[in-house]
């Protein structure tokens, strides 16, 4: 069953993304579409299959917990904005 | 000296003996770069006068009596991958102006090893796929064909020798469809041999670090260098040495090469008859053959979208304006994080996104995701059954050689184009693309898959059978730039 464009406009809701309403559009025909490609997958036999995390072994190899030097002049350059030591970001509590 | 008749190793060989200074060779290559991106696009940024002094640098340590292995050795990046010296746009309009205050671990040991970094790759939106995901810099053009898009640029510029080697991310298979389709070595490594600190991830379970050259030496001389612990990245493993310990003999008839006979259902018919005389071939030449059942690819291609449309939606939503990225202009920080995203991201960002965020909603978690996830295990049973039945597996790098531009468009049949490579990434298993065939005259290339950790064996099967088949010339002048 074809999904309605309520579904990409909550998605849109809940990513906080600006997308105009022809772009809305062309993403929900895509997603009815791309929902239609799956019904396979739907389809497989996955009765007692436990669900995997990761595609490889390998296990977290943990450094020391130490400071280190940093370079201030160096990060500074990447900040849109930089002032005594912080960066300065938008405000985030209204 | 022809430089561009020079391999990596060759090179490095030249300037270590002083035949030739690392300024001149990097001078020469930029010069041929710089006319070349005019035509293919493949470089989004090319170094001037910082190359030039770092190639000085290099001339120096060997005048002082060192020798390094890459000495002079240029090589590119993709931009999605930091290099503190240069731009890293990846693929976005918003970080067009960024410059990383730090590079990444694999860009630093091929640097402390004398390589010269020439110049940053053009890389699709945000990092993904440049066949899927237009960069603002426009697509990168298959040499060997110019009106079609290459899936990886550094692929590109590797066929037609603006640089030696190139360290590009490969997640759905990007940068081995790009190595198939011009006639180059790409190299997806097992997970945890290249660690990942500098690359920008949109998938942390499937996106790698990986090598590309246009000779099998020069992949395995890069991999030496970059291989290894990071502290920087947890998922690094230990150990610098392959886990696999049994070396399989240079003889063929000791080495098992399976073949699965759903690949040759899946590809076009005029691949699949070549891939069929490619097998044929490899059975002349003594390889002792197997036939392996994968029944699985379609549905694990499938798998594989529902996890990374979902874990991208997740990593994009730290591009907010505030964390990340270039803010927009906005009233209040409502409207801040909307327009930023809308700065940030391009069509294919933008579907990802929105995808993967429904495909996480209630009622869908279950639905997809975790169904998603339960076949992510059945995939990795059914090779790994196929692998304990062989050394390596031999599958298709691509289902044609490259995208004719009317197919561009289609996002799922874009999609589908994964159908070999994609499944791979999710077992975590090496994947070594290389040249095979040609078709209507175009390269096309096949991976060799090898068993987890056994990397440089896989380098050294791919050498043993380059040495027995008959291979294009990558940048040979049938390319049309070439």
């Amino acid at each position: 069953m074809a999904v309605e464009i309520k579904a990409i406009e909550n998605a849109i809701r809940v990513i906080k993304i600006e997308i105009d309403p022809v772009d809305q559009k062309r993403l929900h025909g895509e997603l009815n579409r791309f929902l239609d490609w799956l019904e396979s997958l739907e389809a497989v036999d996955t009765a007692g299959v436990e669900p995997i995390r990761f595609g490889h072994n390998v296990v977290n190899s943990l450094r020391d917990d130490q400071a280190a030097a940093g370079d201030l002049k160096e990060v500074r350059k990447a900040a849109p904005n930089f002032d005594d030591g912080f960066y300065m970001v938008p405000p985030i509590i209204e | 000296m022809n430089y561009f008749d020079l391999t990596a190793v060759k090179a490095a060989e030249a300037v270590n003996n002083k035949e030739i200074s690392a300024r001149h060779l990097i001078e020469n290559i930029l010069e041929h770069c710089i006319d070349l991106n005019k035509k293919l696009n493949t470089f989004t940024y090319i170094a001037g006068t910082e190359a030039l002094e770092h190639a000085d640098s290099v001339d120096q340590k060997i005048n002082s009596g060192y020798s390094m292995p890459l000495a002079g050795v240029p090589i590119a990046i993709g931009d999605n991958i930091a290099y503190k010296e240069m731009p890293a746009g990846l693929g976005s309009g918003a970080f067009r102006d960024y410059k990383p205050p730090f590079s990444a671990a694999a860009v630093e040991k091929l640097i402390g090893a004398g390589a010269v970094v020439i110049g940053k790759t053009n890389t699709g939106d945000m990092g993904i796929a440049l066949n899927k995901a237009l960069s603002p810099a426009g697509p990168a053009l298959n040499p060997w064909n110019i009106n079609r898009i290459s899936e990886s640029a550094g692929a590109a510029a590797l066929a037609v020798r603006q640089c030696m080697l190139i360290l590009e991310s490969d997640s759905e298979g990007a940068l081995r469809q790009g190595a198939a389709t011009c006639g180059v070595f790409g190299l997806r490594p097992t997970p945890g041999r290249i660690s990942r600190y500098g690359l920008n991830i949109c998938s942390g379970s499937f996106d790698q670090v990986g090598l590309a050259a246009a000779a099998v030496a020069d992949v395995s001389l890069a991999f030496q260098a970059v291989v290894g612990y990071d502290e920087r990245d947890i998922l690094t493993s230990v150990s610098r040495e392959s886990r696999v310990k049994s070396e399989p003999g240079k003889i063929p008839n000791e080495i098992k090469l399976a073949f699965s006979p759903e690949s040759f259902d899946l590809i076009d018919p005029i691949s699949a008859e070549k891939l069929s005389q490619f097998r044929e071939r490899c059975s002349s030449h003594g390889f002792i053959l197997v036939e392996t059942p994968l029944k699985l690819l379609n549905n694990a291609l499938k798998a594989f979208y529902v996890i990374t449309y979902a874990e991208t939606s997740s990593t994009f939503a730290r591009f907010d304006g505030i964390r990340y990225g270039r803010a927009a202009e906005a009233d209040n920080l409502e409207d801040l994080y909307y327009k930023t995203r809308r700065l940030t991201f391009g069509h294919e960002a933008q579907r990802r996104s929105v995808f993967g965020t429904y495909l996480l909603s209630k009622g869908n978690f279950e639905h997809y995701y975790q169904q998603a996830l339960k076949v992510w295990s059945l995939v990795k049973q059914e090779f790994a059954e196929t692998m304990s039945n062989c050394d390596f597996l031999v599958l298709p790098t691509v289902k044609s050689t490259a995208l004719k531009e009317s197919e561009d468009s289609d996002f799922l049949k874009l999609l589908d184009e994964d159908i070999f490579t994609a499944p791979v990434t999710m077992t975590g298993l090496p994947s070594l693309t290389l040249p095979a065939w040609r078709e209507n005259n175009f390269p096309a290339g096949i991976q060799l898959i090898g068993h987890p950790f056994s990397d440089e064996m896989l380098i050294n099967i791919a050498d043993i059978i380059k040495a027995e088949i008959e291979y294009p010339v990558p940048g040979n002048s049938e390319g049309e730039a070439g």
